[in-house]
């Protein structure tokens, strides 16, 4: 009893520093849901964290990307101290644990032999290596594997909606109570609810994985994290690491060992794989395990036992990760290392405002889901097939979702790898994302001689004109394609079910960097959103109405 | 049956004008105590509201003492006060104002808006008028939960949609439109702006006819006083703007929203014309079916400056 206590004083410190980790993510995550708060830290800070990406990021999109450098100074720090990072400070680890400990009740029982899994470790670092490949040619595959874009489409896209949905839930019950006690807050409160692509990928990939965790705990950060593998090949000797003075072999510490880091048969430590968790610490009944400085002796002694695979394994991982890159990039929906010609593009494929260009976007983006988060019309959605296979879950526009609002950058000021630029609102302005196009055949006014103006009244730009056309019964809508910034305020509300009004990709203005306004403006676009607050509406009174003509709506 | 009445009301009358003469003059002082058909203040926006509504027997006439009330503004649009676009807010303000005087148990301020809710509530400054007199009363409803089935028994096209629960628990609806243009109705005033009662409104430009769907909506939600706020009129390129906006700095007010249609239509240029009000489809057509009268001429329309 009094042994089983001390246990759990010790592991709470490890317990206390990961919980916080946890709710800074979350708090990080969902207070960038209102208005962007300055904060001490930027809302990011975990993204920017992770070494995967930090690492792979600047490999597959051949640039330096300064907003991930904190990634790159946590490989040094694992040089200092070893995994700490897997066993205190990361939100997916932390998650992972918490499943583990909520669904323990229910869990099936499921027979537990570890000697079979040994060999299992290798498979994380497989996984980094084909990553590295892929990346070494420039493709981004890591977003497979990256675990803070992966932990963090968790919560923004598939935990945070279901929860919407049963805060509307109860506020859909309790309305006639609200209303009877006239709690006008309360009974008028609406929940935006949000709704996301591909959550059925979210479902299985985290579902298996809290399934997994009843195997073994951490079994993605034991056998599959390749971000967990990149820091395990810095912590193979780290300078401050676990030291045994005293062993009586009692098995104690690697029964408790969350990361199996402790041979059993030889009682020796993989510093690669310990988390630092210091579980070990207190398990041992000889008060002989520490923390500390590893000794010189330590370091020229024995070789380590930490379970890397061969050389052979590592070379044949790097080269499937080539061949990969190389299968991707003769894809045909591949804009990489083509020219522009014979471009695949889908209609569909319209990127957030400010958006790296094309050939470059879905080497640059994490797929973290920050931007679809933030988005406050729902308007970014996970892309299923909408950018090519090789645009899998990046953001796409969708406009009869939601329109881009033209008072709103948060995209841009959210995005951890800098795909989206931070543009501010008078650049973002003029960052086009495409253009609305009419499909005559199914519009009222074109197809069936009826007055319709919604898509004029709703959109922002001033860039659908109704004027009367020769031959139609009603005057019908014109996009000025110079005015139109593809926003898609009037996909979104075309009367017609199937929208006869569609923003497509075209003419969006994507730069490598440089002035959106400047480029815009020689591209002789004219985006004015009317709607801005100190904008003012210049009252356009160019069009006077011809002799005999009445007023539109008006008749004889 | 019902012009079949009132003909029948005008003989008796007729006859007793011939027949006592002192009638009459009991008649008009009738007429004079419920007021003008149609009253048009010129002034700031509040105290023109306020003054209209006075002449037409004061705010006590339209709402009495526990009832539940609606008002119904623009609110649709992201866009200042100065766009003539949305109601101005200080005319919302008066109107709810006169409706607590009045003794309204209940008042709402309802709009189901077009463009970011958010951003039409904070830059048309309505929600912020209203928080000042009585916080929690204005809300933009998009949500369907908000909204209830119901039917249009005197429906032409439409029939059926969802209204705004407290659309239909209220025992008074107010219309407090801005004046402006609509390049598919013409002109959106107090008939055309009870669009925004019901959930799907656009089903009445995909499905129906627009200009009898309006109608058929003001069958169900019909505006038990309208004041039309023509401070700024937008006078082109109406819903959305931008467009030609004219200064006229009055408020209109009729307990028949028909006649202050009427009144708006035929007060102010529509792109630099004299329009007539039956060249507004929806507004004839709403004469038509009886839901009241354009024909201005034959009111008592009553202007004052202040």
């Amino acid at each position: 009893m009094a042994r089983h206590f001390k246990k759990r004083e010790a592991r709470r410190l490890t317990f206390c520093v990961q919980t916080a980790s946890l709710a800074t993510f979350l708090f990080l995550l969902f207070s960038v849901a209102g208005p962007l708060a300055e904060l001490w830290l930027p809302a990011d800070i975990f993204l920017r964290l992770d070494p995967l990406a930090a690492l792979l990021t600047p490999a597959a999109s051949r640039q330096w990307v300064p907003t991930l450098a904190p990634g790159l100074a946590l490989l040094l720090l694992t040089v200092a101290a070893g995994r700490f990072f897997c066993g205190w400070i990361c939100p997916f680890g932390a998650t992972l644990t918490l499943v583990r400990r909520l669904t323990k009740s229910f869990a099936p029982r499921l027979k537990k032999n570890a000697a079979s899994r040994a060999g299992w470790r290798h498979i994380k670092y497989f996984a980094l290596l084909t990553m590295l490949g892929a990346a070494a040619l420039g493709v981004n595959d890591f977003y497979w594997g990256s675990p803070i874009p992966l932990i963090t489409r968790f919560y923004a896209l598939l935990l945070h909606p279901l929860l919407l949905l049963l805060g509307n839930f109860g506020l859909t019950v309790g309305q006639p109570l609200f209303a009877a006690f006239d709690w006008t807050g309360l009974s008028y409160l609406q929940v935006n609810l949000r709704r996301f692509d591909s959550l059925y990928f979210l479902l299985a990939f985290f579902g298996t994985l809290f399934l997994l965790e009843h195997i073994r705990p951490r079994f993605w950060c034991r056998y599959l994290c390749p971000a967990g593998a990149l820091l395990a090949l810095f912590a193979i000797r780290p300078l401050w690491r676990r030291r045994v003075a005293a062993c009586t072999h009692c098995g104690r510490c690697v029964r408790d060992c969350p990361a199996g880091a402790i041979d059993p048969d030889t009682m020796e430590t993989r510093h690669g794989e310990c988390f630092v968790c210091r579980a070990c610490v207190t398990a041992c009944p000889e008060r002989g395990v520490a923390f500390g400085r590893g000794s010189v002796v330590a370091l020229s002694g024995r070789a380590s036992s930490s379970p890397l695979p061969s050389r052979r394994v590592f070379l044949g991982a790097t080269g499937m990760g080539m061949l990969l890159a190389g299968v991707q990039r003769s894809g045909a929906h591949s804009l990489l290392g083509a020219d522009s010609q014979g471009w695949l593009l889908s209609a569909a494929c319209i990127r957030p405002p400010g958006a790296v260009p094309e050939s470059r976007f879905p080497a640059l983006c994490l797929r973290c889901g920050e931007c679809m988060k933030v988005c406050p019309a729902n308007a970014l959605q996970p892309a299923w097939l909408a950018a090519g296979p090789e645009g899998l879950f990046s953001p796409v526009l969708t406009p009869r979702r939601g329109p881009c609002e033209p008072g709103c950058n948060a995209c841009g000021r959210v995005c951890p790898s800098q795909a989206i630029a931070a543009l501010p609102l008078p650049e973002k302005q003029w960052a086009k994302v495409g253009t609305a196009v009419v499909l005559r055949e199914r519009c009222l006014a074109w197809a069936e001689g009826r007055r319709c103006v919604v898509c004029q009244e709703v959109c922002p730009y001033g860039a659908v004109k109704i004027l009367q056309q020769e031959g139609l019964a009603a005057p019908a809508p014109v996009v000025n394609a110079a005015r139109c910034y593809g926003c898609g305020y009037c996909e979104r509300h075309c009367p017609v079910r199937v929208p006869a009004i569609v923003v497509e990709p075209l003419n969006a203005l994507r730069l490598n960097g440089g002035s959106y306004m400047e480029a815009g403006m020689s591209a002789g676009l004219s985006l004015k959103p009317q709607n801005r607050e100190g904008a003012g509406a210049a009252p356009d009174q160019t069009r006077s109405l011809p002799e005999g003509e009445l007023p539109p709506g008006f008749n004889e | 049956m019902q012009r079949r009445d009132f003909l029948k009301w005008q003989l008796a009358g007729i006859g007793m004008l011939g027949v006592n003469a002192s009638m009459l003059t009991l008649a008009e002082k009738a007429l004079a105590d419920t007021g003008p058909d149609v009253a048009v203040v010129k002034g700031p926006p509040a105290a023109a509201a306020r003054a209209a509504v006075n002449m037409l027997g004061g705010m006590s006439r339209f709402v009495k003492p526990g009832q539940k009330v609606v008002i119904k503004p623009n609110m649709s649009f992201a866009q200042g006060p100065e766009t003539a676009t949305n109601t101005h807010p200080e005319v919302v303000r008066e109107v709810l104002v006169m409706c607590k005087e009045a003794g309204a148990a209940r008042v709402r301020v309802l709009d189901n808006v077009l463009q970011d809710p958010e951003l039409s509530m904070t830059r048309s400054g309505i929600r912020d008028s209203c928080d000042g007199v009585e916080p929690g009363v204005c809300h933009y409803l998009t949500d369907v939960s908000f909204y209830q089935e119901a039917e249009l028994g005197e429906g032409r096209e439409m029939r059926i949609n969802a209204f705004m629960r407290d659309a239909l628990d209220a025992d008074v609806i107010i219309a407090v439109p801005v004046a402006k243009s609509h390049g598919s109705a013409g002109v959106s005033l107090s008939i055309k702006g009870q669009m925004g009662l019901i959930h799907d409104r656009r089903i009445m430009h995909s499905r129906y006819n627009l200009n009898t769907s309006i109608v058929d909506l003001a069958t169900r939600v019909k505006p038990g006083l309208a004041i039309i706020d023509a401070t700024r009129v937008l006078t082109t390129n109406g819903p959305s703007g931008p467009g030609k906006v004219i200064q006229p700095g009055e408020v209109i007010a009729s307990a028949d929203p028909v006649a202050a249609d009427a009144t708006a239509v035929s007060s102010y240029e529509w792109y630099g014309r004299k329009m007539q009000p039956r060249q507004v489809e929806h507004i004839r057509l709403a004469h038509e079916r009886g839901l009241g009268n354009m024909n201005i001429e034959a009111l008592t329309v009553r202007r004052i400056v202040l």
